[in-house]
């Protein structure tokens, strides 16, 4: 006990002194409501709570940022899913809206055609061809379709005709290609007339009409009808007469024609299967 | 390393491949972009392609698919141009076999041969059938013509690294 007392004496006693100080600080901070100690600790550990702190902070964030990001993308998914499901529906209602507009139209063409039947048809493609003008259509023989058979568009002009057939698809051959030859005529004159295509004429969307009757009074901006036959339907609009052209003699007179459809950018058509033959 | 056997199966699809996406293009594709007013010609360069690299057997062979291919483009019976190009093939790949050498300066010459061919084909067909005014005929063959040389480069080289296999 004597040895150990000489060895640590001095330390307990320091460590007692250190005590009483203590303890007095805390009982005079209990009388003035003033914690120095603790302020005096927390001075002290400041900077170390600071860093810790900011460590903690760091670590919080990377967290919360994973686990942001993972919530995040999975609400990025979601709406990218919903876009792309409205999108489609978008599309749909598109389609749809176009398809209900043309049937409108044809609506309007048809109360004055009470007799004619159709079967809507979709062009599937044009003709690679620079000597000729038709297309490729979806529907055929099983459809109803027949050779010759008239085709129009939405407001009832007449587009063309059924050239070649087969089970599901058909080749419909246009106006103003060069074999296309039609029996027509003025909407102001009864007499007939032949429309038939021309080749120099064929780009631009155009036709002639031959064999104009001698005393005929036609004029720009006369409807040019089909005059009906075996094969075709009276009155399908063709197109409107653009130009005259007067030989000297007078027999070779013939009207330039604008057809009245327009074959850019034409996808959906109806071809005309029956109809009622006037006369 | 394939076989000989291997080699010409993988050579016959690719070559069937080429042909299909170049119908495509002429059909679907260059149908709708015009330039001066005219489409373009697509078929007839591989026609000529598959001749010079591989002669005229399967050059023939080749225009009798291809000539198939073109005459549905055209909306047309499987008559004319299945014929005209089978029988332009097999004189490519004849001429390529004895005459020619198997490199561009001979295809760019033999294309630009059948594309006038074919234009005359054409023109003449019209002349006979329609009343078409001749001075409008020869305006649309050159513009045709002129238009299908431009992608005589292009189609080169596919057939070209075929050719090679």
């Amino acid at each position: 006990m004597r040895d150990f007392i000489k060895k640590k004496g001095i330390w307990i006693g320091i460590v007692a002194i250190v005590i009483a100080l203590i303890a007095a600080v805390s009982a005079f901070a209990g009388f003035s409501n003033r914690d120095s100690v603790s302020g005096a600790a927390n001075f002290a550990m400041g900077p170390f709570k600071s860093a810790a702190s900011s460590v903690v902070g760091v670590f919080e964030n990377i967290y919360s940022r994973m686990y942001a990001y993972d919530k995040l993308k999975a609400e990025n998914d979601e709406l990218k899913a919903k876009v792309a499901k409205y999108e489609n529906e978008y599309r749909d209602y598109m389609e749809l809206s176009q398809e209900n507009s043309d049937l409108k139209a044809l609506l309007g063409f048809s109360e004055s055609h009470t007799d004619f039947t159709y079967e809507p048809a979709l062009i599937s493609s044009w003709s690679a061809s620079n000597w000729s003008s038709s297309f490729v259509i979806n529907k055929g023989a099983n459809d109803g379709v027949e050779l010759g058979d008239s085709v129009i568009d939405k407001n009832g002009y007449l587009v063309g005709r059924v050239s070649s057939l087969a089970e599901t698809n058909s080749t419909v051959t246009t106006v103003v290609d060069t074999k296309s030859r039609i029996s027509a005529g003025v909407y102001t004159n009864t007499d007939p007339a032949m429309a038939q295509g021309d080749f120099s004429l064929m780009r631009e969307g155009k036709l002639k009409l031959m064999y104009l009757p001698q005393d005929s009074n036609i004029a720009r901006e006369d409807i040019v009808l089909t005059a009906g036959s075996n094969s075709i339907p009276e009155g399908l609009i063709i197109g409107y007469v653009e130009d005259i052209c007067l030989s000297v003699s007078g027999l070779d007179d013939y009207a330039i024609i604008k057809i009245a459809a327009s074959l850019n950018g034409l996808k959906n058509v109806y071809v005309i299967t029956e109809y009622e033959i006037v006369g | 390393m394939l076989n000989v056997r291997h080699r010409r199966a993988v050579k016959v699809l690719l070559y069937a491949i080429t042909l299909i996406i170049i119908y495509l293009l002429q059909t679907f594709v260059f149908a709708e972009i015009r330039l001066l007013c005219v489409k373009p010609l697509l078929i007839p360069l591989a026609v000529v392609g598959v001749a010079i690299f591989e002669g005229s057997m399967a050059g023939g062979v080749f225009g009798i698919f291809a000539g198939m291919l073109f005459d549905i483009s055209y909306s047309q019976p499987l008559i004319e141009y299945t014929i005209l190009f089978t029988l332009l093939g097999i004189v490519i790949g004849l001429l390529s076999d004895y005459v020619l050498s198997r490199r561009f300066p001979s295809y760019l010459l033999c294309c630009v041969i059948v594309l006038i061919i074919i234009a005359a084909v054409q023109v003449l067909g019209m002349a006979l059938f329609s009343d078409a005014e001749m001075s409008d005929l020869i305006d649309v063959a050159w513009k045709q013509t002129v238009y299908s040389i431009i992608f005589i480069l292009p189609l080169y080289f596919p057939v070209k690294a075929i050719g090679r296999i």
